[in-house]
């Protein structure tokens, strides 16, 4: 069922367009949905999908990985977003009057069908005005309309900000961790409590259908995801905690997709794709080969980009923050025109969330 | 020189905003670090004054390190070439701790020798599980850490601030364990301020 699941909603996020949302909320897809279902296997043909902390079905009301609530879409903005914060919300420093001023972060989280995540994780780092001073803040977790809160402290002068990253999550549970970078109030804002318009979706993705035994870590080989995705992994030079190389998973999303809160970054990308579990690639990025599904020409250039995210490093020298798209590569079209291949010394910096575009 | 060195330390407080952190204030007795020394050999962790607040003493605590072995902060303060520690904790789901960490390596690679000792206390792995030996372990080999990292897997160094944000950044004047600063963040000129006011004297 699991297997299943998460192939359904695949299927069902590369389908979902904007369009998905014409009535302020989206038709969930039916659990027995089958979109391209087929068991992955490993090369000895036994099965790749097993991970703990299977999430539950959709409606289940508890479970490791949270419950996912069904019945109550929420592509649009429950109830509790726009409820008063606890306690109250302190007046503005006046020594910070030329930056923003925030004493809670109010977000909620959903899955690629839009129904509320309980459970899930929230997290911001912000800058600090004026020194930009980074500095990171507990997680909260969502409740059971996935909405959660997020309490700015009064020490550490972090309540004057300029900017702000969000991370969510649901950790261990296969989906891809999401990065969004989120517009700062104006100094001049009223309002201390910054309530984010879009959801933060999480994008459950696919075990590899092709993931070769360990071995050697220190040995390339051929990782393929379910849509033809191939990435030329070395167990060694991937760092990422919990279950690494034999976790691996993708998912392609539309880049016009439902819910992305980067979507305006991400409009003129030919493809996207979400990477579980999210990890730093040590050295030369790992070469990968996307499907042309965007029907580029054969020897087109493209260029490859990279959300950053927790530990996401280009070089020796420079690191992706999070929630920031950075080029990280280029790639060719292939002489048959069937796949996207990145050229020598470019591919995959880090997994979090790739995407290619015409250069 | 020596006795300049307090009221550089006091200066550099003195460029704090109130409410990033906390350092001994301008009115708290500083002790120099030659004048501790010279009391004599460092026979027995301090138990009086004890605290969590700047100018307490910091309680002995012990801890597995990243090779699983057992460290206690006694054992910084038992070697007399010790003399200022450095108490960083980190996450792994703390970005601003993953900055950080290259910024530590200099300072325990430019005053090492000269008695500062660097801490890492890894209380959280990016899923915000509590951190283990192997975490510790990690952190260290993939940050290439060249000073001691241990696995805070109790938090005990979250009782020494607010654990709503990391990374915090301790201060400890080693011959007596009195808590020189508390930071929320890295403050980096601000510790080297303070760092440099008590080892660089002999350079």
């Amino acid at each position: 069922m699991r297997r299943a699941l998460r192939w359904m909603v695949v299927g069902a996020v590369a389908a979902c367009g904007v369009g998905c949302d014409d009535g302020g909320g989206g038709e969930a897809a039916e659990p027995d949905a089958q979109l391209g279902d087929a068991a992955p296997v490993t090369p000895d043909g036994s099965a790749a999908d097993a991970r703990p902390g299977d999430a539950p079905d959709a409606g289940d009301p508890g479970g490791a990985c949270g419950a996912t609530v069904g019945g109550g879409l929420a592509w649009t903005a429950p109830d509790g977003l726009a409820a008063p914060v606890e306690g109250g919300t302190p007046a503005r420093d006046p020594a910070c009057a030329a930056d923003a001023w925030l004493t809670h972060l109010r977000g909620w989280i959903v899955d690629q069908d839009g129904r509320p995540i309980e459970g899930a994780k929230a997290q911001a780092c912000v800058r600090r005005a004026p020194d930009e001073q980074l500095n990171c803040l507990s997680p909260a977790d969502t409740g059971g309309d996935g909405v959660f809160t997020i309490a700015v402290p009064e020490g550490g002068g972090n309540r004057c900000m300029r900017r702000l990253a969000m991370r969510t999550l649901a950790p261990n549970c296969g989906s891809a961790t999401l990065y969004c970078r989120l517009d700062v109030p104006a100094p001049d804002a009223a309002d201390s409590v910054l309530r984010t318009p879009t959801p933060f979706t999480l994008v459950d993705t696919t075990p590899a259908v092709v993931l070769p035994p360990e071995g050697d870590p220190e040995v390339a080989r051929t990782v393929v995801f379910a849509d033809g995705l191939e990435l030329d992994v070395t167990p060694g030079r991937f760092y990422a905690e919990g279950e690494g190389y034999v976790g691996l998973g993708a998912a392609a999303v539309a880049p016009d997709a439902q819910g992305l809160c980067f979507a305006g970054e991400v409009a003129d990308f030919s493809a996207l794709y979400a990477f579980y579990p999210e990890g730093d690639v040590e050295g030369t990025p790992f070469p990968v080969r996307l499907p042309n599904t965007a029907g580029l020409p054969a020897g087109a250039p493209v260029e490859f980009l990279t959300l950053g995210g927790l530990d996401c490093t280009l070089d020796a020298e420079n690191r992706i923050e999070e929630g920031v798209w950075a080029v990280s590569g280029t790639g060719t079209v292939s002489a048959d025109g069937t796949q996207v291949v990145s050229d020598a010394g470019g591919g995959v910096p880090c997994l979090t969330w790739l995407g290619y575009r015409p250069r | 020189m020596r006795r300049a060195l307090p009221l550089l330390l006091v200066a550099a407080a003195g460029c704090l905003e109130a409410g990033h952190g906390g350092f001994l204030d301008a009115g708290a007795p500083l002790i120099d670090a030659g004048t501790a020394d010279a009391a004599g050999p460092r026979a027995a962790y301090p138990t009086t004054g004890i605290g969590a607040g700047v100018g307490d003493v910091l309680a002995d605590v012990e801890f597995l390190d990243a090779d699983g072995a057992p460290f206690a902060l006694r054992d910084v303060f038992f070697d007399e070439a010790e003399r200022v520690m450095l108490v960083s904790t980190a996450a792994g789901w703390c970005a601003a701790c993953i900055e950080e960490q290259p910024k530590l390596n200099a300072l325990h690679a430019e005053y090492g020798d000269e008695g500062l000792f660097v801490l890492v206390a890894f209380f959280e792995d990016s899923s915000f599980a509590a951190a283990d030996v192997r975490d510790a372990d990690r952190w260290r080999d993939r940050h290439e850490l060249a000073f001691t990292v241990v696995a805070d897997t109790d938090g005990a160094f979250g009782a020494y601030y607010d654990t709503a944000l990391a990374p915090m950044t301790m201060l400890v004047e080693v011959p007596t364990m009195r808590i020189l600063s508390i930071q929320t963040g890295f403050d980096e000129a601000m510790v080297r301020a303070v760092i440099a006011s008590r080892l660089g004297g002999d350079r």
